[in-house]
Order: C-alpha cells, then structure tokens, then sequence
C-alpha cells in the first residue's frame, strides 16, 4: 500500500501541476458559482411570486376587445401591453375578444384569438397573467372573509411548492454528484496515457504489483474529486442553499465516487487508446447517470426508492433515513466497487491486454466464466 | 545470477519464444542479438517480470521471477527501448518518483540524484522539462532512472538506437565503465557494439537462441579470424573445389564477381592470389565480425526453418 500511496502522491502532484487541469479545475468553479447566482436569483422570485416581464410597450400594437361588465379581469390587464377596448359583444369580430361572464362568483373568461397573427401571443400571456392576478385577488378576499367568520381557519403559506423543492432536493443534489463525472479524463489520462506514452512498460518495471498501480491511480483521483466536492459543497452554501447533514452527504458523495472510479479505471485498462476510452466512458456514464437519476425521478414522484441520490435527496430535504436504506445503499456500493475494481485489476494483470493482441469482449467474458 | 530454462511465450497465434535457456554469471555483461522480431524484447521483458512466462522459469538470484516477482524487481535496473519518459517532469523529478517506488531512503535519495545526474552529465538541465530533451539526452536520463536505486543488474534494451555516434559512442563508454559491478544484459541491434561490450553473446531468431558464447568463440564457429574479399574478372574461371581443399581455407562465398574467403591464418592468402592468377581485380582483408556471424547463423537457421 506505501507504493500505492508514492503513485498516487505523484499522480495529485502531477495533475495539480498541470496548467491545463488547473484551468479546467477552476473553470468549472467558477462556472458553478455562475448557475448558483442564476439559481439563487429564479428561487428568490419564485419565493416571492414575482416573474421577470418585459413590456414591449407597443401602444396600439395589440388590441383586446373585452367584455366584462363587472371588470375583473379588465381592471388587471396592463394598458402599456394590451389596449384594451370595451365591448359588449359575445363573439369575435375580427379582433381578439376576451369574455368574462360571472354570475357573482367564479367566473367564466373565454379568450378569442386571430392565430394568424404574432399579436396574439402578447395578448394570450397578458390576459394569463391579468386572469392569474385576478385569480389571487379573489382567493385572497374569501379567505379574509373566512378568516372574519371562522377563527381556526388560516392560509398556510409555509411550505414549497414542486419545482421549489425539485430545485432544492433534485437540482442541488445532481449538482452535488456532477463533480464524479468530471474528472472521468484524468483516469483515462493516468491510465490510457500509459499505454499510449509508452511510459507504462517502466512502471509495470517498478518493484510494486500491477493492481497496486491501479489503486493509486484511482485513489489519486478520488482524492481530486473529494478536493473538488469541498469546494462545490462550500459554494453551494455560499450561495445561500441550506445542505444539511453536509458531512454525511460528503461521505456518500465520496463513497459514490469509488465505483465510479473504479468503472472509468476498467473502461481506462481495456481502451488501447484515447478514442476507444473517450467512446467507452461516454456510453458508460450514460448508465451510470440512469441508475442514479432514474431511482431519484421515481423517490420524487412516488416518495420511495434506495440509492445513493435518494439518500443525498432525503438529507437535503431533512427527511429521516432508515439505517436499512444506509445498508442497501452502501453495501450496493461496496459490492460495485469490488466488481469494477476486480475486473480492472484482473484486466490490468493480462499480458495481452498491456502488450498485445488484446482479446475480445466475448473472448474475455469466456474465459473469466 | 540470471537463469533462464526452456521458456517459452506466445502472443496470440504469434509463438515469441520457443523453449529458450540462457545464462548469465554475476557481473557479466550478456549480449542479446538478434534480427527484429526474434524475441529479444520478449525475453528481457520475463527476466525483468514485465511479462508472464507461459512455460519455464526464470530465476534472478534464485528467486523465481512468477513467485517473488517484487523482490527481483527492486533488483533489477531497467531501461526500454524507447525510455518513453513522463514529459512534464523534470529530470530529477522522474528520479525522485522512481527514487521512491523503489524504496530508496529519502536522505540516501537526493545524493544518488545529484551523483547519477552528473554520471550521465545531465546537472545542467536537471530542473528543464523533459519534453525539451533530444532523443540522446532522454536516453541519458533513461539509464539514469534505470540506476536510480542502484540495482545489482541492470537489463538495457537497445540503449544506442537511433542515437548520433558520438552519444552512441558515450554511453557505450559508460556502460562499459559499469563491467564487472553490474551484471548486465543488453540487447542490440548493433554487432559491433556487442562485440566491444558483451563477454559473452546470445544470438536469438524466431524466438530460439541458435548459440551463446564469447564473441570470439562464435566467430571462430562460423568463419576464420580473416576474411578475404576478392572481385573476379570472370567468376566463372574458378575452381571452388580446389580452393576449399588449400588448408587453412574456412570457408568460401561467391556473390557475383565478389568472392569471399574466410581465413584461420594470413599465410595462405598468396597461395590463393596464385591460383586466382590472372582472374583478379582486386582484393581486400578484413577482420570476422560478429555481423558475418550473425548473418551466418540467421541464413542459415532460417534456410533450415523453411
């Protein structure tokens, strides 16, 4: 394991040195704090209703004939958008008509639009947002009367709406996992590039054992990865979203990362080149961001599911996790790790696979069957 | 101190050594020769347990190669044909890395650097990136991390390929300089560097050793010590016969209008001069190499292999 260790000392040394990783490393930093500024800023309005408009201030350009005698909607449409003109007609002439009908309360609008025309949108959101505010005001009233008549009954506004909590349980949690699938290239790097260099033949050389080389490759970037989750786990914080249980959620992450590793190293020992690796990882990444984002998709429409983002999900969203869902989701850890990392190591150990001719797929399932 | 018994090795269908067996004694320095493809690489790759044998052993100071391969690594120095070095180190970089992969005490460490990076005269670009080094000053460096722990033997796989004379010329000059404190198997492509370097030479074809000895041994095998390199004016006017039967005659080759006649003694050379009278152009002496030995011997095996 002390060689290991040299290895992977070397490799974090090396990669760290490199001017290429380093701006990779901190561009993807800085693009991070961008989209959590932006993400901060869409929650922020979406805490507070308010929706970003722009006025294309058209005076005349888009007219609505609306019959509404009590104005109910009329009264919310904005006369900078839509000119609204006052009829009393029931149906479209030539124009677009909206129709409010309302016998005390609810109310009825019908909106008749000439599609043909590029005016009709403006007409078609302005109207949506004027029925919207309308819609608030008149909840608003029956609720300030209820409140007059029934003492016990209140709004609830605590609490988060859908896409509130998918962007604080789903979107903060992929961005949590995202760093695994970034540095996919430094292992393919630190592994095909041996083979591709050449340089591989004097380590194989060195007084340490084939799979010890693998190990401390893997464990290089894994330490790169945990290095970089500090940091995107920090700017998430910093950028106003709560992570609770962080040090647990790290834990997770970097266990996470493990098998993830070990899956690249095994795609990186078969690929006799750059290409073949690029194309293998691409198809493999592929599955592995279903395995984890499908059971989560599922854990957020149906509330149930194991894996290791459902737990990070869960632990965002302060929800109490069983100590048989910890359980399945590390020992299913575990269990990849052992798989990815026995099939590189007994991969690496081949003499065909380092020097040639390298056997087949099929060939090589056959023979470890 | 290097045992080889009938190993073999196969790529594929491609059979790269076929049941081969070689020695070589502590501090002699054994040559590898051999046409490309004849398993020389193959061969010191097992001895330094880069490869699996398929069958055989190999033993390195008695340990077997399959068993401890660990201990007979840090025992072994190591340099590829190509040295392939990692190019955004330095070189004392790369022998601090290697320094430390083979378990070179860190105090013992910065003092061996210093000294092997001005053995092969590398002090003055030994913080320069290697990516900036010719292909004689990477080689330098190369049998520099080869040395780094200083390893009882010390396998060199075409250490002066592709290099200019004069770098050539420098590191057989230093490799000789390290005869009898190392233990040394080099593979060449080059004979006269073997003849100069090795005491004792194994010619490889096709993955089979056709013979080991000294230089000398082999030569005398093959050829005289003297060939005789004589251009006719009508090839067709020579008794072959007569001449095989002069003593002293080793060996005769006719090539067109080049005769060649391979010699155990001087003395006969007018006798032959006299016989040839009338039919000579013009004639040439010349000393046997180890290239009429291997040219020789790998004609001939491979005529035997067909």
């Amino acid at each position: 394991m002390v060689m290991s260790w040299t290895i992977t000392k070397w490799e974090i040394k090396s990669t760290f040195r490199s001017r290429k990783f380093l701006f990779i490393f901190i561009f993807q930093i800085v693009t991070l704090f961008l989209v959590m500024l932006i993400f901060n800023g869409v929650l922020q309005m979406m805490n507070t209703g308010e929706e970003v408009t722009l006025l294309p201030s058209l005076g005349e350009f888009a007219v609505l004939d609306v019959n509404d005698p009590q104005g109910i909607i009329r009264d919310e449409i904005n006369p900078d958008v839509v000119s609204v003109h006052t009829t009393d007609a029931r149906s479209p002439m030539g124009r677009s008509l909206l129709l409010v009908e309302s016998d005390g309360l609810p109310f009825n609008a019908m909106l008749f639009l000439d599609s043909s025309t590029p005016m009709s949108n403006i007409v078609k959101d302005e109207v949506e947002s004027a029925v919207d505010r309308s819609s608030q005001k008149i909840t608003s009233q029956i609720m300030a009367s209820m409140e007059r008549k029934e003492a016990n009954i209140r709004e609830e506004t605590v609490g988060e709406s859908l896409p509130l909590k998918l962007i604080n349980k789903v979107m903060v949690a992929i961005l949590l996992v995202l760093p695994l699938f970034l540095f996919g290239n430094l292992i393919i790097d630190s592994i095909v590039g041996e083979k591709e260099r050449k340089t591989g033949e004097s380590l194989i050389a060195m007084p340490i054992s084939r799979s010890h080389i693998i190990l401390g490759k893997s464990m290089a970037v894994i330490v790169i990865m945990a290095i970089q989750l500090i940091i995107w786990m920090i700017i998430i914080m910093a950028s106003g979203f709560r992570i609770p249980n962080a040090p647990l959620i790290y834990l997770i992450l970097v266990l996470t990362a493990v098998p993830v590793v070990g899956l690249t190293s095994l795609v990186a020992v078969y690929s006799k080149n750059y290409k073949e690796a690029g194309i293998g990882i691409t198809f493999v990444y592929i599955i592995v961001i279903g395995f984890l984002i499908v059971p989560a998709l599922v854990y957020v429409s149906q509330g149930r599911g194991v894996g290791p983002l459902i737990l990070i999900m869960k632990l965002l969203g302060s929800e109490n996790i069983t100590i048989s869902n910890m359980l399945l989701t590390f020992s299913g850890l575990v269990v990849s790790s052992i798989i990815f990392y026995g099939l590189a190591l007994w991969l690496f150990e081949r003499d065909d696979i380092l020097f040639g001719p390298r056997p087949g797929v099929l060939k090589l399932l056959r023979g470890l069957l | 101190m290097i045992e080889v018994e009938s190993v073999r090795k196969s790529f594929g269908k491609i059979l790269a050594l076929d049941d081969i067996s070689f020695r070589v004694d502590k501090g002699e320095l054994l040559g590898v020769i051999g046409p490309n493809g004849a398993g020389k690489t193959t061969a010191i790759r097992i001895i330094a347990c880069i490869l699996h044998p398929d069958k055989g052993s190999v033993k390195v100071a008695g340990l077997d190669v399959t068993q401890e391969p660990i201990k007979v690594k840090s025992m072994i120095g190591y340099l590829p044909e190509e040295p392939n070095l990692y190019e955004r180190f330095t070189p004392r970089n790369l022998l601090r890395y290697f320094g430390e992969l083979y378990g070179v005490p860190r105090h013992v460490l910065n003092h061996r650097i210093d000294e092997l990076l001005q053995l092969v005269g590398m002090e003055d670009r030994a913080d320069d990136q290697i990516n900036t080094f010719s292909k004689g000053l990477r080689q330098r460096v190369g049998i520099a991390r080869a040395l780094i722990h200083d390893p009882p033997i010390l396998i060199l796989d075409e250490p002066t390929m592709g290099l200019d004379p004069a770098t050539a010329t420098s590191i057989r000059e230093f490799i000789r300089g390290l005869k009898g404190d190392k233990t040394m198997i080099l593979c060449t492509h080059y004979m006269e560097e073997a003849d100069y370097l090795c005491d004792r030479v194994a010619i490889l074809n096709q993955g089979r050793i056709l013979d080991v000895g000294t230089p000398q041994e082999l030569k005398s095998k093959i050829k005289g010590d003297l060939a005789l390199e004589i251009y006719l004016v009508d090839p067709s006017r020579v008794n072959l016969d007569l001449l095989e039967e002069l003593r002293g005659v080793k060996n005769i080759r006719l090539d067109g209008n080049k005769m060649e006649v391979s010699l155990q003694e001087r003395d006969i050379i007018p006798n032959i001069i006299r016989m040839l009278e009338g039919n000579v152009y013009s004639v040439n002496t010349r000393e046997t190499t180890l290239d009429d030995v291997f040219i020789e011997m790998v004609h001939g095996d491979e005529l035997d292999y067909n």
